[in-house]
């Protein structure tokens, strides 16, 4: 039984705390070290433990099967033996030696800390600063076809496990107040997209927002919906369903996405869930999921499947509520199209070439202003001016719109330039090495040296840099000369101008002023 | 005494009113100062009057509010630059940005850039040394920018794009450093465009994220147009919520200026201004470079076409269209003709006849 408890532990280094029960009782001897597991570094969450050790059934698994621990058949030694002659370790699970990540040395996270000869430690905790910041903006830059027109539906948890208060002021209204604050990015980031709001609870799933392009609508159920209180089970099947039905009128040419907000470790679902996921794969509908909980094999599967074997970057658990803010933004990014459809993985029957590519037909109105009052077609109300219709000459009174009248697409060619970014990626700045205008300088000598730059300050906001010119550098204490270069003109930015640069502006100040 | 007992005034919850007319306000200029672009306008003014203009305007923003602030960039040609605050001033400055400083250091710190004696025998720029502080140390630095950027500039006709959304950009990050800077303190902040060039002059995607920037952080961009319209510019205004003047009569540049831009974006709503509503939102297209009414969109890279394209594919992004949507989108209007009891099919053009209605036996 000890190695099963083991075996059960090592499938889930990636959630937050699976198993941590199992594992903090003992210790077990390995090698030469004796490796206390108590997953002391990771988030602790009192008062989840019993739950995950009650959910057995649904952890992660690397082979797709569905087999929880009492399906373990593995004796114990030939556990030990596979690992002695790492025969294949996942990636997922692979430590920086090499072996097992558990099998690390143990980091604390104080043992970074060191003081400089002042016993400052400011240079320290900006360079910390810094390097999460860089963290935060760096982007695979490469275009990607996208699909920029996109159909997402948005399913959260509203069961039982969601009223727990891990998550400030708990998981429920965190989620739902993040819910609305993706909604506005959503739709500022996409434009001619469309979204519609699922949420589960007591087995079934409930239509929160029917799917549209408006925001306000989305906002306004939501802020309905943070009234009410979380009950009941989960069941993502019905949710899933739902979302099939709510996407099976799109438009061929728009991508059809769900994302799960899945607060629970188990799914009470009506009937194959199975099934469902070879319908969702045949009609390509793509799902990714946010774990508030910790990983759930149900789920990777979903999501393996869905995804043409792309797991990683789609189903992702959160860490704490800065990282369920991250990854519910990965989600505003429209996904890059994919061409290749292999599923030879899951042995899934494969679909034909995706015909997503197709030209849309939209009108570009004019905008009207009128001395008197006149209705629009589309909620009928009396205004003053409006858009006309280019095709059937009905006022419309906001864009982006559906015609009413002739079914015509509306938009303005601002709403299409706001997703030129995505399409158009500004390329990440590179790190300014100290030795770029001094070559002498030995960087890995760890001997201080004196810093020569050549420009002072931010280009973008003429701040000076904090290393200057001719000061003696510790490259003990001094890890970043925090200064950030656009590789085609050369400017240098400081870390704030570099983050807001790439993730608002998407403008390279010093390459638009050297045109 | 009389000032701290203002702000513990202004910051009461009961004195909102007090508050919003005190938030100080940050104005960034943007020059267009290209030479190349002034040369059609030489019949109706140039670039020395409109400079001067801008100066009263923003010597007159400094003096409403002793915490207001002002930024001036120009968009020369092939470079942004900025005017004020005088980069060499801050770079001895081991403080943050502050151009309102009334500490007297901040001259004496200029070691690199020429120090005021030098100044004096090159040039006097002002013609009163002993105006207020603030104008001086503003004007003098655009002044001496000004004339360096032009001591400069090389004749080169190959630099006809214009710098506006660089310098709108250099706008935008030095607002975001300042607002990072001053947590806590609200300020208000705008940038106004003096722009001379045309649509044609401007890199569009550029312009478009700068402009969605401003929207996002809520900085009103006021346009100050001279010469033709420009319809990026019209966007910005709109987008942003500020002001866009054509100025059909740069003499009277320094009304406009005081007047219409002068006026707080907080204030607005109760002020009657000019306003834009013939915004043209048309898309041009990507082949043929016409305005377009109804177009056709690739649905992956979203560029604009007026026609469908002859080889099936995009000419931008490249991607194969599915042929059966093609189809579907050239196909014509369908009518169904009606066929006549006595086997002639009727004319389609042929307007049938009323019945009449039924009349009451």
């Amino acid at each position: 039984m000890d190695s099963d408890e083991d075996e059960y532990v090592a499938k889930n280094p990636t959630s937050k705390n699976a198993g941590k029960s199992g594992m903090a009782k003992r210790t077990r001897k390995h090698g030469d070290d004796d490796v206390m597991m108590l997953l002391e570094d990771s988030e602790e969450d009192p008062g989840e433990a019993d739950e995950d050790e009650g959910e057995g059934e649904e952890d992660d698994d690397d082979d797709g099967e569905y087999y929880g621990r009492k399906t373990k058949k593995k004796p114990g030694r030939g556990n030990q033996k596979k690992k002695k002659t790492k025969v294949r370790i996942d990636d997922n699970l692979k430590g920086k030696d090499g072996g097992y990540a558990w099998e690390d040395k143990i980091k604390r996270s104080w043992d970074i800390v060191k003081e400089d000869k002042d016993g400052s430690l400011e240079g320290l905790v900006s360079g910390l600063l810094e390097a999460n910041k860089m963290k935060k903006i760096y982007k695979n830059v490469t275009p990607f076809q996208r699909g920029i027109i996109r159909s997402l539906i948005l399913v959260i948890d509203c069961s039982r496990a969601m009223s727990e208060k891990d998550l400030r002021p708990n998981r429920y209204s965190l989620t739902i107040q993040y819910a609305l604050e993706f909604v506005t990015e959503f739709f500022d980031q996409n434009p001619i997209s469309q979204l519609g709001i699922l949420g589960m609870q007591n087995g079934l799933s409930m239509v929160i927002s029917d799917l549209s392009g408006n925001p306000i609508d989305h906002i306004n159920n939501l802020k309905q919906l943070k009234k009410k209180d979380p009950e009941g089970d989960p069941s993502i099947q019905n949710a899933l369903e739902m979302s099939r039905g709510m996407l099976l009128h799109t438009s061929p040419h728009s991508t059809k996405e769900v994302l799960i907000i899945f607060g629970t470790l188990f799914t009470s679902d009506p009937g194959d869930i199975f099934k469902t996921i070879d319908h969702l794969v045949n009609e390509k509908i793509r799902v990714r999921i946010i774990g508030l909980n910790a990983q759930v094999s149900i789920c990777s599967k979903i999501v393996k499947e869905t995804n043409y074997g792309d797991e990683k970057s789609n189903y992702g658990v959160i860490l704490n509520e800065q990282h369920f803010k991250e990854l519910l933004n990965d989600c505003i990014t429209p996904l890059p199209v994919i061409k290749k459809l292999s599923s030879e993985a899951e042995g899934v029957q494969t679909t034909p070439q995706q015909k997503t590519f197709s030209l849309i037909k939209m009108g570009f109105p004019k905008r009207i202003t009128e001395v008197d009052p006149s209705f629009c077609s589309c909620h009928s109300n009396l205004n003053y001016g409006g858009y006309i219709c280019p095709f059937c000459k009905a006022k419309i009174c906001s864009l982006p719109a559906v015609c009413p009248t002739c079914n015509l697409m509306l938009i303005s060619s601002s709403h299409l330039a706001r997703s030129y970014h995505h399409l158009f990626p500004l390329k990440n700045f590179e790190e300014v090495k100290f030795n770029e205008v001094d070559k002498s300088i030995n960087l890995e000598s760890q001997e201080p040296f004196k810093a020569n730059f050549q420009y002072h300050q931010c280009y973008g906001c003429l701040m000076e840099f904090p290393v200057k010119s001719g000061s003696i550098v510790d490259p003990k204490l001094m890890k970043t000369t925090s200064r950030y270069q656009c590789l085609d003109c050369h400017k240098q930015f400081c870390i704030d101008c570099n983050v807001f640069i790439h993730e608002h502006l998407h403008n390279c100040p010093g390459c638009e002023s050297n045109v | 005494m009389d000032a701290i007992a203002d702000t513990t005034i202004a910051q009461a919850p009961g004195a909102a009113s007090h508050a919003t007319e005190d938030t100080p306000s940050l104005l960034a200029v943007v020059i267009e100062t290209n030479p190349l672009f002034w040369v059609p306008l030489q019949q109706q003014t140039e670039l020395k009057s409109v400079i001067e203009s801008l100066i009263v305007a923003m010597n007159a923003h400094l003096a409403i509010n002793n915490s207001n602030e002002v930024i001036v960039i120009a968009a020369h040609s092939g470079k942004a630059q900025f005017l004020f605050p005088d980069p060499n001033v801050l770079k001895n400055d081991t403080n943050p940005p502050k151009m309102d400083s009334h500490s007297p250091n901040s001259v004496s710190n200029k070691s690199t850039s020429p120090t005021p004696d030098v100044i004096d025998d090159k040039r006097q720029y002002l013609k009163n040394k002993n105006i207020y502080r603030q104008f001086k140390l503003m004007d003098e630095s655009v002044f001496e920018k000004l004339e360096q950027l032009f001591n400069d500039t090389v004749a080169d006709n190959s630099k006809f794009k214009s710098t506006v959304p660089g310098a709108i950009s250099m706008a935008l990050t030095f607002i975001n450093r300042m607002r990072q800077v001053r947590e806590g303190i609200t300020m208000n902040s705008r940038i106004l465009v003096a722009s001379v060039g045309g649509d044609q002059t401007m890199s569009y995607i550029p312009t478009m994220n700068s402009i969605f920037a401003a929207q996002g952080m809520r900085i009103p961009i006021d346009v100050c147009k001279l010469g033709n319209d420009s319809t990026f510019l019209q966007q910005a205004a709109d987008v942003t919520g500020g002001i866009y003047l054509l100025i059909t009569n740069p003499n009277g540049l320094i009304q406009y200026l005081t007047t219409v831009f002068f006026i707080d974006p907080s204030i607005r709503n109760y002020v009657a201004l000019p306003v834009n509503n013939n915004i043209d939102f048309r898309a041009s297209c990507f082949i043929t470079g016409n305005i377009v009414d109804i177009g056709y969109v690739c649905s992956v890279c979203l560029c604009v076409l007026s026609m469908i394209p002859s080889d099936k594919k995009c000419p931008t992004c490249e991607s194969t269209f599915d042929p059966q949507a093609l189809e579907k989108l050239a196909r014509k209007p369908f009518v169904k003709r009606k066929v006549v009891a006595n086997g002639n099919s009727e004319t389609p053009n042929a307007t049938p006849t009323p019945a009449g209605t039924p009349q009451p036996k």
